[in-house]
């Protein structure tokens, strides 16, 4: 089982985190990992796509949320662009319908997290039931309620994700330290 | 739309919906007959295929794969399907829609 995060760290201290030009932060013990997205017509990662930074989250139960206006200028892609999924997440009981795309987990270089591994691709998550996009005051879905969610502060990555690529993840908490083995 | 159950009674084909949520009353699209269609043959594909990728279109099985992508392409490429057209999905135990929604 191919090792795809490997000791990467988390920090007791907000730290420092760019994307896109964009500067952002991660706060105390939040683990962060590096993704694309992209629609399901592109069956391979394009080289130079753009990746971004995402929390993974294991109180999360979706797969990946993700705001609309991080969307799309972190993946250059407008939420409208992406078909739906044809299932659907209840945020409280207001109805989410999920977006069909592929989301790219980056390698990370040995202890260190926002370097990438060259030398490895980008690794295919491939999410049951799509991706959640809501926030920013944006309609998403049939129900005009999706405008009063508010967006993840970060992309988020939860262990549903996980749990559909029959990921092993461990968490070093003495170390602050990440793994993820993932199966071919 | 409505489908007749053992009884002959008239049902509601949302009926896939989880009875704990909340009220909806969309039309049936493609993609909702993939997944009722799913729904109800997912015990007989957790016996024997599980883990596996299973792709419908308009309410029937088209078939097995061992990836998601394989699916896509087939979906896609090879029978040149529209996304409004088909569901693929992982067969593995069905889950819950309802997500934990705090504040971050």
């Amino acid at each position: 089982m191919p090792a795809v995060l490997r000791a990467l760290p988390y920090y007791d201290e907000i730290t420092e985190i760019a994307a896109q030009g964009v500067r952002e932060q991660a706060y105390s013990y939040q683990i962060i990992v590096w993704v694309s997205i992209t629609p399901v017509e592109q069956f391979e990662l394009p080289s130079g796509a753009r990746r971004f930074p995402a929390i993974l989250d294991t109180g999360l139960n979706d797969n990946f949320a993700i705001a609309p206006v991080h969307l799309r200028a972190w993946a250059g892609i407008h939420w409208k662009s992406l078909p739906e999924e044809g299932a659907e997440r209840f945020y409280g009981n207001i109805r989410v319908p999920t977006r069909r795309a592929y989301l790219w987990l980056h390698p990370n270089q040995y202890g260190w997290r926002d370097w990438i591994d060259p030398l490895h691709p980008a690794v295919r998550i491939e999410l049951n039931d799509g991706i959640s996009i809501y926030g920013n005051g944006e309609e998403v879905g049939r129900d005009p309620r999706t405008k009063t969610l508010r967006a993840p502060r970060l992309p988020i990555i939860g262990l549903r994700a996980l749990t559909g690529v029959d990921g092993q993840l461990h968490i070093d908490c003495a170390r602050r330290l990440i793994s993820l083995d993932l199966p071919d | 739309m409505t489908n007749k159950d053992d009884s002959g009674q008239e049902s509601d084909t949302n009926e896939f919906i989880e009875s704990d949520t909340p009220e909806r009353s969309d039309p049936v699209t493609p993609l909702a007959r993939s997944q009722v269609a799913y729904k109800a043959e997912l015990p007989e594909l957790l016996a024997h295929h599980r883990g596996k990728w299973v792709a419908y279109a308009d309410g029937n099985r088209l078939r097995l794969g061992n990836s998601q992508v394989e699916l896509y392409r087939h979906c896609l490429s090879d029978l040149g399907l529209t996304h409004d057209r088909f569901i693929v999905r992982r067969i593995m135990p069905e889950s819950s829609p309802q997500i934990e929604y705090t504040l971050r």
